[in-house]
């Protein structure tokens, strides 16, 4: 029999962990509107550049998606700020899953949270070959498709 | 957990034989520890003419630990936020581990009657309901109408 | 105890009890075998103080046990004639050390006390307490817990209506000993719903029973939070007060909760009452006790040296401040803070030779530098020439308001007020840095009299002089760190040269002591050097007293003004 917590309170734990502060500044998050999505399905992220590469003092505004079946499926993930992640990011912004192993190897029971989504982004420039990667010019972003906010039953 | 799934098991036996008057709840799907719920709005109330969905679930640790719950119907209370989540001693500091889910419900439903702006959960309603409480109140029942379910009661007649 | 507090707990519903247990103490290890002596103590503590112009008004409540603990006054430490501070008249609170039947114008009586001596203390008070509310040895502690430790408030309200004392705390006057009771077939418990005659139960004297399994459960969850005598029946809303008796009733199978639970009880009494505090220094599981009362924390300030090592402010918990009284060192460390941006290019450790203009770095904790590449000779703080610091003349101690004036005249106010505030901060921070350099030194020193041991063959003994050297040097540079802050708030009047004359004269006393220590070994013979640094550290320890006794005199009567 299933005793997990379910969806909702995963994501009101989610919430009050960054309500409270829980990351080191690095990376935060929370809802994109938190007047009026009883469901918590539209979050915004955002995600300093580490130190030493050419994403550094950057911040790079992100949108996380949870879909009804979160946590059984990943969170979608999309970048507002532009950016240059070669085969991660695509050209319009979207992350591709199968290019970050936190969504890559998603496991609804394990501790895999928004944070930890944002913290593999972050990892991930970090890294070679991304660290010295040219980036786009500051404070541009991407050509805003219109969010389709879901709307959930009542 | 033998002994909280047997704990669990016979609050729902007892809920289901035993209903509290104006409140139904029910496991979800296959998770015994997850309750959806509906409250009536208590009569003498702002609240009266709606029936609330709520979401309940009781964590590993129950009943040492409270029970999680929120409003789904959006609430205009001081102390239920924008999120349906409640500010209520029981289910933080004054939680007793021989409370149960029955309690708990009916707590919830007496915070519907009692509003409490002193110890706001929403500020802007606590704002609200302490300048002009006529007006807040008025608000409340716009809101009820406008996202509660309407309760048909026996005793509407008579209060007309 | 005092007056503010006496009658708070009277209208205080239980609910209000505050859970003040703060995990960030150290956690104390013990056994609760130790059941000390007891003694009433005398107000030979105020009595002590009240000598000295009474400023510092104790209050007399307490009592001691035997055992366990170490009774101190703060001089530091380092005074060595007569001081049998750890002897054995442990009815009262110490003298100054070493200072014989003259207490010290700056000392505080405080004892210092280690876990078992803080469970000896409160069983003492229960002890005493017990035949005079002729109630159970359980529902006294839980009483004295409540009414966190005031004995007079207690009896007060106890003698007036002993049921209502009791009621308020969820006691009862005659319980039933804790039982852990089975075979009733009515029995249910609420938590787990199990019932049955099988089940093993315990209820407090409010009645409502619960299985001892559940029971248990809840009391290790509550305990694991740091909670201890504050824990209630687990009923809704429920007063009734989880007794220890119970409670190790309950653990008894959980050594290791239980434990735990013992540590709480003894932290909870450090924290509830003002006259305790943790020793702030890292793993140190030592408390002090200190009756200075915060209301005279304005011209008094408690040091105190815990039995680790540590000298602390016991009204503010920061390392040893005096001559500076709390809330002048409150304001000062929070403006450093705030101004850190405009200083911080001071504290650089380089500064270039004035003469030369090559980069020179302090490397001990002596003013008087001289530059390697041109010899010259100049003073680090100030760096003008040191011939001018000579013996009979040492200034670079004093802000000149004067030439502040006339600065103030050509420049703006606010650089002006700068200029002040850095004078200050400089040499602040000099002693600071010096202190750290003594320490460096400490080691060369100790390096230097392995080399003395072994050339000269002199004892371990004979070599000492040098390391209590250092000790003084630290001592005196902490002291005059803070004064540069007493000084910075001073309003400038007669009363302030004064104040700055002694503090010039223990500053060179210092700056020549540090000089002797770090060259020591020159052309003067072994003999010499000892002699000329031992006659040196007296003078300058003199310096040290006079300075604090007049400053510790001077807040108490209010000599000078502060501005805020």
């Amino acid at each position: 029999m299933n005793t997990k917590p379910p969806r909702n309170f995963l994501l009101l734990d989610e919430l009050e962990r960054s309500e409270k502060g829980a990351s080191d500044g690095s990376c935060t998050y929370g809802l994109e509107n938190p007047e009026d999505d009883v469901f918590m399905i539209n979050w915004v992220g955002s995600i300093l550049g580490p130190p030493n590469t050419h994403f550094q003092n950057r911040i790079y505004a992100v949108k996380l998606k949870c879909g009804m079946d979160y946590p059984k499926v990943p969170p979608t993930v999309v970048f507002e700020t532009k950016i240059n992640l070669v085969n991660v990011v695509k050209a319009d912004g979207t992350v591709d899953p199968k290019m970050l192993d936190v969504l890559n190897k998603w496991d609804s029971t394990s501790s895999h949270t928004l944070l930890s989504v944002l913290m593999g982004l972050r990892n991930l420039m970090a890294k070679d070959p991304h660290r010295k990667a040219i980036q786009p010019e500051e404070g541009t972003t991407y050509v805003v498709k219109k969010t389709d906010s879901v709307q959930a039953g009542r | 957990m033998s002994m909280v799934s047997k704990r669990i098991l016979k609050e729902v036996d007892r809920l289901r034989q035993d209903p509290v008057p104006g409140i139904v709840a029910e496991p979800i799907e296959d998770n015994i520890r997850y309750f959806s719920v509906r409250m009536n709005g208590p009569n003498d109330s702002p609240y009266a003419d709606g029936c609330f969905t709520l979401e309940l679930y009781l964590p590993d640790e129950y009943p040492m630990l409270p029970p999680k719950v929120r409003f789904l119907t959006k609430m205009y209370h001081p102390n239920i936020d924008k999120l349906g989540r409640i500010c209520l001693d029981i289910l933080k500091d004054k939680w007793s581990p021989a409370l149960q889910i029955r309690t708990v419900l009916l707590s919830i439903q007496a915070l519907l009657s009692a509003p409490n702006p002193d110890d706001p959960l929403a500020n802007d309603v606590a704002e609200q309901w302490k300048t002009d409480e006529r007006k807040a109140i008025e608000t409340a029942v716009k809101w009820t109408a406008l996202y509660a379910e309407r309760v048909v009661r026996n005793d509407v007649a008579k209060r007309e | 105890m005092s007056d503010c507090h006496s009658d708070s707990y009277m209208d205080e519903d239980y609910e209000e009890f505050v859970y003040s247990e703060d995990e960030s103490v150290v956690s104390i290890s013990s056994d609760s075998s130790n059941h000390g002596q007891v003694r009433t103590r005398a107000a030979a503590a105020a009595a002590a103080l009240a000598t000295n112009g009474g400023a510092a008004a104790l209050q007399s409540q307490s009592s001691v046990p035997a055992q366990s603990q170490t009774q101190y006054s703060a001089d530091l430490g380092y005074d060595d004639e007569d001081d049998d501070f750890f002897g054995d008249d442990d009815n009262d609170f110490a003298r100054a050390i070493g200072t014989g039947p003259i207490k010290k114008a700056w000392a505080v009586d405080f004892k210092v006390y280690d876990p078992d001596g803080l469970r000896a203390t409160q069983n003492g008070t229960v002890d005493r307490m017990m035949p005079l509310l002729a109630i159970s040895r359980d529902t006294t502690t839980l009483l004295l817990r409540c009414y966190l430790w005031r004995e007079e408030s207690l009896v007060e309200d106890f003698i007036a209506d002993p049921e209502r004392t009791l009621a308020k705390s969820g006691l009862s006057a005659h319980p039933i000993a804790p039982r852990i009771e089975s075979g009733n077939e009515a029995f249910t418990c609420e938590i787990c719903f199990t019932s049955g005659v099988d089940e093993q139960y315990l209820g407090l004297t409010c009645g409502h029973c619960f299985c001892t399994d559940c029971y248990a459960t809840y009391a290790t969850g509550k305990i694991r939070e740091g909670e201890s005598w504050r824990i209630r029946c687990p009923a809704p809303k429920c007063k009734a007060l989880l007794g220890e008796e119970s409670a190790r009733l309950l653990l008894a199978e959980h050594k290791d909760v239980l434990g735990r639970y013992e540590d709480n009880l003894t932290r909870s009494f450090v924290n509830d009452l003002d006259s305790f505090t943790w020793c702030p220094a890292p793993n140190c599981q030592y408390a002090v006790e200190c009756l200075v009362p915060r209301s005279a924390m304005m011209t008094v300030i408690p040091t105190v040296n815990c039995k680790c090592g540590k000298a602390f402010c016991f009204g503010c918990k920061v390392d040893d401040h005096m001559p500076a009284p709390c809330y002048l060192v409150d304001k000062w460390l929070r403006k450093c803070k705030d101004d850190s941006e405009t200083a911080h290019w001071l504290k650089a450790n380089t500064k270039e030779c004035t003469k030369c203009k090559s980069t020179i770095e302090k490397n001990g904790g002596c003013n008087h530098m001289t530059c390697r590449e041109c010899q010259y000779h100049f003073c680090w703080v100030c760096m003008g020439p040191w011939n001018e610091h000579g013996q009979q003349f040492y200034n670079c101690n004093r802000f000149n308001e004067d030439s502040s004036k006339n600065s103030r005249d050509s420049v703006s106010n606010s650089r002006a007020l700068l200029e002040r505030y850095l004078h200050y901060y400089t040499r602040y921070n000099n002693h600071e840095q010096s202190v750290k350099l003594a320490r460096k030194l400490l080691a060369t020193t100790e390096k230097n009299m392995e080399q003395m041991q072994r050339e000269m063959t002199l004892s371990w003994i004979e070599v000492q002089f040098l390391s209590d050297a250092v000790d003084v040097l630290s001592v005196c540079r902490t002291t005059l760190k803070w004064s540069y802050v007493l000084a910075y708030y001073m309003m400038s009047d007669n009363q302030k040269i004064i104040f700055e004359n002694n503090q010039s004269d223990l500053e060179m006393a210092t700056e020549q002591l540090n000089e002797l220590v770090e060259n020591p070994i020159g052309q003067m013979s072994i003999e010499d050097i000892k002699r000329k640094i031992i006659d040196k550290s007296t003078y300058v320890k003199s310096r040290w007293e006079t300075l604090l006794s007049d400053t510790s005199l001077g807040l108490q009567e209010n000599r000078w003004q502060f501005e805020d």
